[in-house]
């Protein structure tokens, strides 16, 4: 029951995973049409398959090595975000995992006593700066790569062509990265109990569960970003994906982790600023707030509960 | 396979407007001949030409909507060429009907505005010419097509010039009204295609300004 239990968590956090973070990498490209929603779950899935095979171990060896928790509370996390992550999905409602992951480890914190408010201050933290950088970071990057396009001799499908190009780059390293990146978030926690499983065998669950996650459930998520915040046109989805990667990296190399959902929201609303303040969706933007902020504080309130039922 | 689209519709479109082109000037020289001509009957056989001409437009034309329509290339770009399409379709067909016009209601045109007449004709085929241009180079160099579009707006500016001068000439005249109604309908007729010219340029503007912003 209790392989049975975990191995439903890893697929089920896996596929909302998948599900909810393919609308970061291909969202706008799929909104614009530059490239059919088809075309872009294919690739999503491969290229995760790929991130996680071959750069995913990592992530899962060091999960390996220092979890705390128990199989009893992995379970409890993996299926409260899982399940709190597919409700959103669902809503089409971009939110961040690994901050849900937290939201519900800070609930087994409270309910332990071991919680600890820097994690909160973290959190919060990241909800601003992140996509406030990567808002800032499309301002700039706009005006540099129109400055560009605006010196090239070519022609309206050339220009077209070079978009569509760079969207598939854009979108293909940013799945690879997804999948190298959070293959550990869905298969690290039972990466202790599972001794017997190679790494690279769970590196291919992990993997392929987010890669159905995106070919099965993505769509709404993926319209909300490319369509639901501002109406983007190609090259403004090319400057929101490149915004979110190049903020992503500035943090890493800075060393605060942040969300790469943060981050392509914080990029749409940046191209949206840049055509003006009436274009941008302001209900949209407050629902994708609310439901950053909602995410972690319900997956808190629900393992925190289910710990007290079930395990405590 | 991206590439190879491109090239095939870039090249379709110019071999459209190459035809529509061809159209325009033949349908000029018809007009022009009939001016100079007492007698436009020796110039029935020409209107086959425009017709032709204005005919294998439509084909090609109707060959690019389907190759964009099959095939989701090009999704930013489709809606504007095929806008830019239906707009640019226009001009060849006013000019096979200003032809038409001419032959079928026997229209003679009297010496009173045969120049003007004539600089309306001249200025029409330079304005679509310049106009087939900015479509070619917005294949090549977008932005470089955006100066030429206020030379197809000055042209057409000229040609309303000559149109009200020979309008006012025909009504000051003591020709029969029947005629001057006839002559007046004509020379508005032939003045369409610069302002459809416009119309496909000012389309062009939106589609390179958007790209620019």
């Amino acid at each position: 029951m209790g392989y049975f239990l975990m191995l439903l968590s890893t697929l089920s956090l896996g596929i909302t995973l998948g599900a909810n973070d393919a609308g970061n990498v291909f969202g706008a490209a799929v909104a614009t049409r530059f490239i059919k929603y088809r075309t872009a779950v294919i690739l999503i899935f491969i290229f995760v398959l790929i991130g996680s095979i071959l750069q995913g171990g990592k992530g899962i060896d060091t999960l390996r090595a220092v979890t705390n928790q128990n199989v009893n509370t992995s379970v409890l996390v993996g299926l409260v975000v899982a399940g709190v992550g597919i409700i959103f999905t669902f809503l089409g409602q971009p939110i961040s995992l690994s901050q849900s992951v937290v939201g519900g480890l800070l609930g087994l914190g409270l309910s332990q006593k071991t919680l600890d408010i820097g994690i909160i201050e973290k959190i919060v933290l990241s909800w601003i700066t992140a996509p406030l950088g990567a808002c800032m970071c499309a301002l700039i990057l706009y005006k540099f790569f129109n400055a560009i396009f605006s010196n090239l001799s070519i022609g309206i499908l050339q220009r077209e062509l070079i978009i569509k190009v760079g969207l598939i780059i854009a979108g293909v390293i940013g799945a690879y990265a997804l999948g190298a990146n959070n293959v550990a978030n869905t298969v690290g926690m039972f990466a202790g109990v599972w001794s017997e499983t190679s790494t690279i065998e769970l590196t291919f669950l992990g993997g392929a569960s987010i890669g159905i996650g995106a070919l099965l459930f993505s769509r709404s998520v993926m319209m909300n970003i490319g369509e639901g915040i501002v109406a983007l046109d190609g090259f403004s989805a090319f400057v929101s994906v490149v915004s979110s990667g190049v903020t992503v990296y500035i943090f890493s190399i800075i060393g605060v982790p942040v969300s790469t959902t943060h981050t392509i929201v914080g990029a749409v609303v940046g191209v949206g600023i840049h055509h003006g303040f009436h274009t941008l969706k302001f209900k949209t933007i407050r629902e994708i707030l609310l439901s950053w902020v909602f995410a972690p504080a319900i997956c808190l309130i629900l393992t925190s509960s289910g710990y007290a039922i079930f395990i405590a | 396979m991206l590439f190879k689209a491109q090239r095939l519709i870039e090249q379709k479109i110019s071999n459209y407007c190459e035809t529509a082109l061809r159209c325009v000037k033949e349908g000029i020289k018809v007009l022009i001949k009939c001016m100079e001509a007492k007698e436009c009957e020796e110039w029935r056989e020409m209107i086959h030409e425009v017709h032709r001409a204005e005919s294998s437009a439509d084909d090609l034309r109707r060959e690019i909507e389907y190759f964009l329509f099959s095939r989701s290339l090009f999704p930013e770009s489709r809606g504007d060429i095929l806008g830019l399409l239906e707009k640019l379709d226009r001009i060849p067909n006013q000019i096979q009907s200003s032809v038409k016009m001419v032959l079928e209601e026997q229209i003679r045109i009297p010496d009173l505005v045969k120049e003007e007449l004539e600089q309306i004709a001249i200025t029409t085929e330079k304005c679509v010419d310049i106009t087939i241009k900015s479509v070619n180079l917005l294949f090549s160099d977008f932005k470089s097509s955006l100066e030429l579009l206020g030379e197809i707006d000055a042209y057409e500016s000229e040609v309303d010039r000559f149109q009200s001068k020979a309008i006012e000439k025909i009504f000051s005249s003591d020709l029969d009204p029947l005629q001057k109604i006839l002559l007046r309908d004509l020379v508005n007729e032939i003045s369409f295609v610069t302002n459809y010219a416009e119309e496909a340029g000012d389309f062009m503007r939106i589609i390179i300004v958007k790209r620019m912003i």
